[in-house]
């Protein structure tokens, strides 16, 4: 005859399967196969593959979102890997000196939000003039810009959100031609 | 020997046949990328397949006639067909012209094929389908009937006659314009009429009542106008315009602003006040102060003997010049030469309770100030620490000396407590303190002992 097993056990039991419950979903979104190894190149193939692909994409990655901006920024991207990416960013005073998120996992819209800010110069709100572009502050001014859709810090993007943002970003710096008559 | 010859002309001239076939198909391939297929050319009964002119091509664009062909780089002048898709990059565009009246573009990062581009005696039918993107479309008027769409995957933009715009883009709410003429705009199970004949600009937002939703969400009321202001702001506001002063608006910290003109008068200061709470800072140098009122809800004794709690707070400007129970500050006073003037005030009834009134230093010169605060018009009690910083006093009018980086404040109990009262001494430069007058009036040239910090000093960058 078989005897239940004691309340204890089955409450640390319990407690065990909720831990791992709440830490596999506190795990970042991860990017298996990042489209910048399929796609690095700077030829006019390679960069439209890579916009019109990463749209097809659950997610994008560090790696991708960084190479998107680097094209977008300089339409090249000259970087080898991903840590070249981000040396070259934060060079340029993009990225944060801090910034050390990992290759494969799928971009934050706080850390992109910085990138942007930087790279198009949005001064903000007084909390910007005092903070600097931290990404909390960073994603809110984008959303009053219109570059960003009402967001948290912490969501990530799916390809064709990013492929979206960096739409927006073009009308941003040509608000000239958006939306203008064709004839 | 013969019958071997004969063998090997025949296997010769196959060959030939064959390699002649292999090469007029792989020609093929290259010419449908700039000549419509002949089949598509002419399709009995649905009409005659339409032309595709690419006129111009900024940046990286690139086309291919099937799901099948490879992407090739556009240039202008080729010559497309239906069935042929476009997809161009960041800071790109391709326009191409579907003769004779057509005209559409595809900017910034887009896809859009063009399924179909038919003509039927004096009937024109085109289809674009917009995988995403933003597609300009014009079609001038030229004596056909044209039946003219642009479909993406949330929504159809029906084009009969006009120069429109559709975006589609996730993660944003598609949206069409109508430059001039009309179209038919369909989101969702809702479709809306997007211009008018013979109109100008007009814009669809998915989700909205069309162009008038659109419309009236995006409008932006400046508050400097008198139809947007209360009627309470408005008489206030037309008061220090008829003092000099010049009303602007701040968009960073979202409140109207002023600039110049001078304080009340004591003499006119009760008669001016227009709520059943009053909060005033008053000053007469050339600097910019502003008022900050906290409030502790409850009974004010109970709230004395537990602290001060800050429930709700008050500041001109960066969305904390109202707060929830009705108190409210109508503008930011930046000051001038003659001073300036800032209020905080709740309408009908207002909390009691515990309330803080303070005045930071933001700029220019040190300059005297004055605390005054009326309950349904009749002075009420402040009380603060003398100049030895230790000993608590009361005055209905409070004039002190602030200077840069400093703060002071005062607490008020609301409603008026005289038993508080009767245990707190007056302030020994009097109940109340001198405030200001017009010149020439002798307590106008009162200069205020400059007393140490009332409440606390802190910098003028807390907030």
């Amino acid at each position: 005859m078989r005897s239940d097993p004691p309340i204890a056990a089955r409450a640390i039991a319990w407690a065990f399967c909720a831990l791992t419950t709440i830490c596999a979903g506190c795990q970042t979104a991860h990017v298996n196969s990042p489209l910048t190894g399929k796609f690095s190149g700077n030829d006019a193939d390679a960069q439209l593959n890579f916009w019109h692909e990463l749209a097809n994409r659950h997610l994008t990655s560090n790696d991708e979102a960084l190479h998107g901006l680097l094209l977008y920024a300089d339409g090249r991207d000259d970087a080898i890997n991903y840590d070249k990416r981000v040396a070259t960013l934060k060079s340029r005073g993009l990225l944060p000196a801090s910034f050390s998120e990992p290759a494969n996992d799928a971009i934050r819209r706080g850390d992109l939000a910085v990138a942007v800010v930087n790279l198009l110069g949005i001064k903000g709100g007084w909390v910007m003039h005092i903070f600097g572009p931290i990404p909390r502050y960073a994603v809110r001014e984008l959303v009053y810009a219109g570059i960003f859709p009402p967001s948290s810090p912490q969501q990530t993007f799916s390809g064709a959100e990013f492929v979206g943002v960096i739409g927006k970003l073009d009308d941003y710096q040509q608000p000239v031609a958006a939306d203008t008559s064709v004839r | 020997m013969r019958s071997a010859s004969v063998y090997n002309h025949f296997c010769a001239l196959g060959l030939i046949c064959l390699a002649s076939v292999c090469a007029s198909s792989a020609l093929g391939s290259n010419a449908a990328a700039t000549r419509p297929s002949a089949a598509a050319a002419s399709q009995p009964g649905s009409g005659t397949s339409m032309v595709i002119h690419v006129v111009a091509v900024k940046g990286l664009v690139q086309i291919r006639t099937g799901d099948e062909q490879p992407w090739v780089t556009a240039m202008p002048n080729m010559i497309l067909s239906e069935g042929s898709e476009l997809r161009t990059g960041p800071h790109s565009s391709i326009t191409c012209v579907i003769p004779p009246d057509q005209t559409f573009t595809l900017d910034r990062l887009g896809t859009v094929r063009v399924q179909d581009a038919v003509r039927n005696g004096n009937k024109v039918k085109t289809d674009l389908i917009m995988k995403y993107g933003r597609t300009h479309y014009d079609i001038e008027g030229a004596g056909l009937e044209h039946e003219a769409t642009i479909t993406s995957p949330s929504s159809t933009l029906a084009v009969r006659g006009t120069d429109v715009v559709l975006c589609d883009q996730v993660p944003f709410t598609p949206y069409a314009i109508s430059n001039t003429g009309r179209a038919s705009f369909t989101y969702g199970h809702s479709t809306y009429s997007v211009g008018s004949k013979h109109g100008s600009y007009a814009k669809a937002t998915g989700g909205t009542d069309g162009s008038a939703g659109t419309g009236l969400s995006e409008t932006v009321v400046d508050p400097r106008y008198a139809a947007s202001l209360t009627a309470t702001d408005a008489a206030l506001l037309a008061t220090e315009v008829a003092r000099g002063a010049v009303i602007s608006y701040n968009p960073i910290s979202g409140i109207e602003t002023v600039s110049g003109g001078r304080p009340s008068y004591d003499s006119e200061l009760a008669a001016t006040v227009p709520g059943s709470l009053d909060f005033v800072l008053r000053w007469t140098g050339n600097a910019n102060l502003n008022l900050e009122v906290g409030v502790d809800p409850g009974d004010p004794l109970t709230n004395i003997a537990n602290g001060f709690q800050k429930v709700e707070f008050l500041y001109p400007g960066y969305g904390m010049q109202n707060s929830p129970s009705g108190g409210h500050i109508p503008y930011d006073d930046l000051g001038g030469p003659a001073g300036g003037e800032e209020i905080a005030y709740w309408l009908g009834s207002h909390p009691t309770g515990l309330y803080g009134i303070g005045a930071q230093f933001i700029s220019g010169v040190p300059t005297s100030y004055t605390f005054n605060v009326f309950e349904n018009g009749q002075p009420v009690e402040m009380f603060y620490f003398a100049s030895d910083g230790v000993t608590l006093i009361k005055s209905t009018q409070e004039t002190r000396t602030l200077g840069p980086g400093q703060f002071s404040g005062s607490l008020v109990l609301i409603p008026d407590q005289p038993l508080i009262d009767q245990i707190i001494p007056d302030d020994p430069a009097g109940n109340p303190n001198p405030g200001i007058n017009p010149p020439g009036v002798n307590s106008a040239s009162f200069a205020p002992a400059v007393h140490a910090l009332a409440i606390g000093a802190k910098t003028a960058r807390q907030h």
